[in-house]
């Protein structure tokens, strides 16, 4: 009887301990898929993005890495969701990169803010070709007030080695 | 007996407590990325980090591009112009503290001089690019009222 009562704590105590610690790892349950983050450490902008239809190609940190150093070239949209100048030009510069069949990766610089340095970004959004593990251009600033045409986008994603930023 | 009960719910005690700690303390980290920095997350997601003054610049900075750091090494001295300029980044809507451009890179300077900045500014196109043109008007000697309107023509969205 009495061995029986003394394993009561022990039970109180696993109970508890589960419960408390299944809280600390809810958050886990509801992963972005596109940011391999927990949502919840997601900034807030970047949860208002994640359905959004022109905001799917995402590309993340180390992935960029590897394309860039793999010397092929590609184009990288450097973006941040909370961007004014971003969320007026990514819905009119995904389309054009669809029509000219290009494929276009779009790195969130908010939630990996070292690549600001890496990358050296300065104004977003920042579309930048990068050709044998270099940046070879770039157009920084976006449509409208940012100073660029949609055009002048068109132009640069279909030779951007012509193009001065 | 009695005692190793004892012993045994002051572990649980000190394992919750324990437990809270570690989780609480790495929720603060991961808001302020690397640990190193000495800053608060705002409910808008913004950065806020104190520094001794104009002359310390926030180690937030360290992550990005040295064309940002220059820009906000420039804030301080231009700080009575900024106050007095829009700020086209949507930050100045309903239910934000944004009421200039200032406001995106320098939130208060406090008696002592101490100064908050934010990181809001380092990552806003706009913002940067908004005080890039002011600090070039201010340099070619242009007033403030001048510059507000240089930048309002560029920078206002049409339809307002």
């Amino acid at each position: 009887m009495r061995k029986k009562r003394s394993l009561m704590p022990l039970v109180y105590a696993a109970v508890v301990i589960v419960l408390f610690s299944s809280l600390y790892f809810l958050k886990y349950l509801n992963v972005s898929e596109l940011y391999g983050k927990p949502v919840s450490d997601l900034q807030p902008a970047t949860r208002q993005l994640l359905k959004d239809p022109h905001y799917q190609n995402i590309i993340l940190p180390d992935e960029l890495d590897r394309r860039i150093e793999s010397g092929e070239p590609t184009f990288v949209y450097f973006f941040s969701s909370d961007c004014g100048f971003c969320r007026e030009t990514t819905p009119v510069l995904m389309p054009i990169a669809e029509e000219l069949g290009v494929d276009l990766p779009q790195f969130n610089l908010v939630e990996f803010k070292d690549y600001y340095r890496k990358y050296n970004i300065v104004f977003t959004p920042t579309l930048a070709y990068f050709e044998g593990g270099k940046e070879v251009s770039r157009i920084e600033g976006g449509i409208g007030a940012g100073g660029h045409s949609a055009d002048d986008y068109r132009e640069f994603l279909r030779n951007p080695k012509g193009a001065a930023s | 007996m009695r005692s190793a009960r004892d012993w045994l719910l002051g572990g649980v005690i000190l394992l919750l407590a324990g437990f809270m700690a570690v989780s609480g303390c790495s929720g603060g980290e991961s808001a302020g990325g690397d640990g190193h920095e000495h800053g608060v997350m705002t409910t808008e997601g913004e950065w806020h980090e104190t520094t001794s003054g104009p002359d310390e610049l926030p180690s937030f900075l360290l992550r990005y591009a040295d064309r940002t750091v220059d820009l906000y090494a420039v804030v301080y001295e231009h700080m009575d112009i900024l106050r007095q300029l829009n700020c086209y980044c949507g930050c100045m809507d309903a239910n934000d503290p944004h009421d200039s451009l200032l406001r995106c890179f320098l939130v208060d300077v406090q008696d002592d001089g101490s100064i908050t900045w934010t990181d809001h500014g380092a990552n806003c196109g706009i913002c940067l690019m908004e005080l890039q043109d002011a600090v070039a008007f201010a340099k070619q000697g242009k007033s403030a009222d001048e510059i507000r309107g240089l930048i309002d023509a560029k920078y206002a969205p049409a339809d307002l």
